[in-house]
């Protein structure tokens, strides 16, 4: 009894060392993120010199993607799938299915267009969590032909599917979503991918609605849903994905007829890509929104680090005493 | 020692290492952002380079048709050379905005020998240091914020402190001449 109780005091012990470490990890890794954003200054795409720079504008895709869990049109998807395993009393999440796009997606502003490759990159964006059972039947089936596609192996029986613990993780930017990279720019005129397959249509409407939006009177009758006089970074995001959703012809599930005719779009201006020697970070928000989200609660994660790891190192003084 | 005697020492041991780090860390990023006004004002200088390289092409062309302005291109002449001559980043700024200045009083005289601004040459000059002053209006901007963060970050506190100590003070904007200010815009002028 007694060496079993020591073993989970040590285990337990660990476990306060293990998850103070890394809310002190993250505390300080969110604290240099938020610090590199505020001192690099912004720029229009088209101005960007050659080197690390920080850059504001919309999402905007190359090719649609489209989310599992929230049904939306992105230009940036990650999916997991996750299935909890039980040893005996204990139990944990082991991933059984990951992927996330590779595909290159731009970042428009009224200067011009920068195309943002995210392999490598650090994403801050979107994220929803739905168990198994949360799903809908059209859900369910995306899932079950994705693990079978992937050759993923899990037992195809009804007592599986009903009772086990499936965690489905996806994070997404949406298209016209506010976009912040920040990393090394590559300028130049010439395009990694072929200009015309990307979907222009309603990028230069879009942008006019940018516009109109950053105008007090149309952003406070427009953005500001609560009421409450002021325009949350939730608020602007949702409000121009609204925007280009009607522009490109796909908000709601009635077809909006677009225009016919020349579409003015911004030039392109060059790239981005995530190196080591110069990490790519990428928000969904501008600036005031990422440092809004990544500073929230930050400074419970000091204390809880540190006390975390302080009441490990009491667990093993009393072990050992 | 009583355990939670030791915990509330090994939490302090813990803050203090965290303080340490962050000195670190704002020393970092001081640094970083002292290198990027050098960067900053290192992209304005090559344009103004490539400036102050193609301005004698210009003032030839000029010269051919304006034979009797001999002392607004010599004023050109010798900003030129002045900022050629300049060392410091504050002495190339105001050496820059001499030749800015002067630029535009050389443009100015141009406008009355329309011989003169018919002339392909000229044209083609015209637009090219149109083109250098835009991409020099686009980087001072640049350069102006960065310098405005960093002025900021070094009064503000806990940064305020480090960067007395490294010796870091306020760096000055590139700001608009007087000379300039008189003058009618010269992308206007040189766009017309």
């Amino acid at each position: 009894m007694r060496h079993s109780s020591g073993e989970n005091f040590i285990q337990l012990a660990g476990f306060c060392f293990f998850f103070g470490g890394a809310l002190l990890w993250d505390w300080q890794r969110r604290m240099r993120r938020s610090r590199k954003i505020e001192d690099t200054a912004r720029v229009p795409v088209a101005s960007a010199a050659q080197g690390h720079a920080e850059l504001h504008g919309y999402a905007w895709p190359i090719q649609t993607l489209s989310t599992l869990l929230s049904g939306k049109t992105a230009v940036y998807r990650s999916l997991k799938i996750e299935k909890n395993v039980r040893r005996g009393k204990r139990s944990h999440w082991v991933t059984i299915y990951e992927e996330k796009s590779e595909r290159p997606f731009y970042l428009v502003d009224s200067s011009g267009m920068a195309l943002i490759y995210p392999p490598g990159a650090e994403i801050e964006c979107q994220c929803l969590e739905k168990a198994w059972f949360q799903l809908g039947d059209e859900q369910r089936l995306t899932v079950n032909e994705l693990l079978r596609t992937h050759g993923v192996d899990v037992p195809m029986s009804w007592g599986f599917w009903i009772f086990s613990s499936l965690r489905i993780t996806e994070r997404w930017i949406d298209a016209g979503s506010p976009l912040l990279a920040l990393g090394q720019f590559r300028s130049g005129q010439d395009s990694l991918i072929p200009m015309k397959s990307t979907p222009m249509r309603g990028l230069g409407q879009f942008l006019e609605k940018v516009q109109k939006l950053s105008r007090p009177e149309f952003a406070a009758f427009i953005l500001d849903k609560n009421r409450d006089g002021v325009i949350s970074a939730e608020e602007h995001h949702d409000g121009v994905v609204a925007a280009a959703s009607l522009s490109t012809g796909t908000y709601g599930s009635r077809p909006i007829v677009i225009p016919k005719g020349g579409e003015k779009s911004p030039g392109f201006s060059g790239q981005m890509t995530h190196s080591t020697a110069d990490p790519l970070f990428i928000s969904d928000h501008h600036e005031k929104g990422t440092l809004e989200r990544l500073l929230k609660w930050n400074f419970l994660r000091l204390i809880a680090g540190a006390a975390a790891i302080s009441t490990g190192v009491i667990l093993v003084y009393l072990q050992m005493r | 020692m009583n355990p939670i005697q030791l915990g509330i020492l090994v939490f302090g041991a813990i803050l203090v290492g965290v303080l340490v780090m962050s000195l670190i860390h704002i020393y970092n990023a001081l640094v970083d952002l002292r290198n990027q006004i050098d960067r900053a004002w290192a992209n304005i200088e090559v344009i103004l380079k490539q400036r102050h390289d193609e301005l004698p092409q210009l003032i030839t062309v000029i010269q051919q048709f304006t034979q009797y302005e001999r002392a607004t291109l010599d004023r050109l002449i010798e900003a030129r050379t002045r900022y050629g001559s300049a060392s410091s980043i504050n002495d190339k700024v105001k050496a820059a905005s001499e030749v800015s200045s002067a630029l535009q009083g050389v443009l100015v005289v141009a406008e009355g020998y329309p011989e003169l601004k018919s002339s392909d040459q000229f044209v083609h000059f015209q637009q090219r240091i149109s083109a250098l002053e835009n991409q020099i209006a686009d980087r001072r901007e640049l350069f102006n914020e960065t310098v405005t963060r960093f002025n900021v970050r070094i009064q503000q506190i806990p940064d305020v402190f480090l960067a007395s100590a490294l010796g870091y003070s306020k760096t000055d904007l590139y700001r608009i001449s007087h000379a300039e200010k008189k003058m009618p815009s010269l992308k206007m002028k040189l766009s017309a």
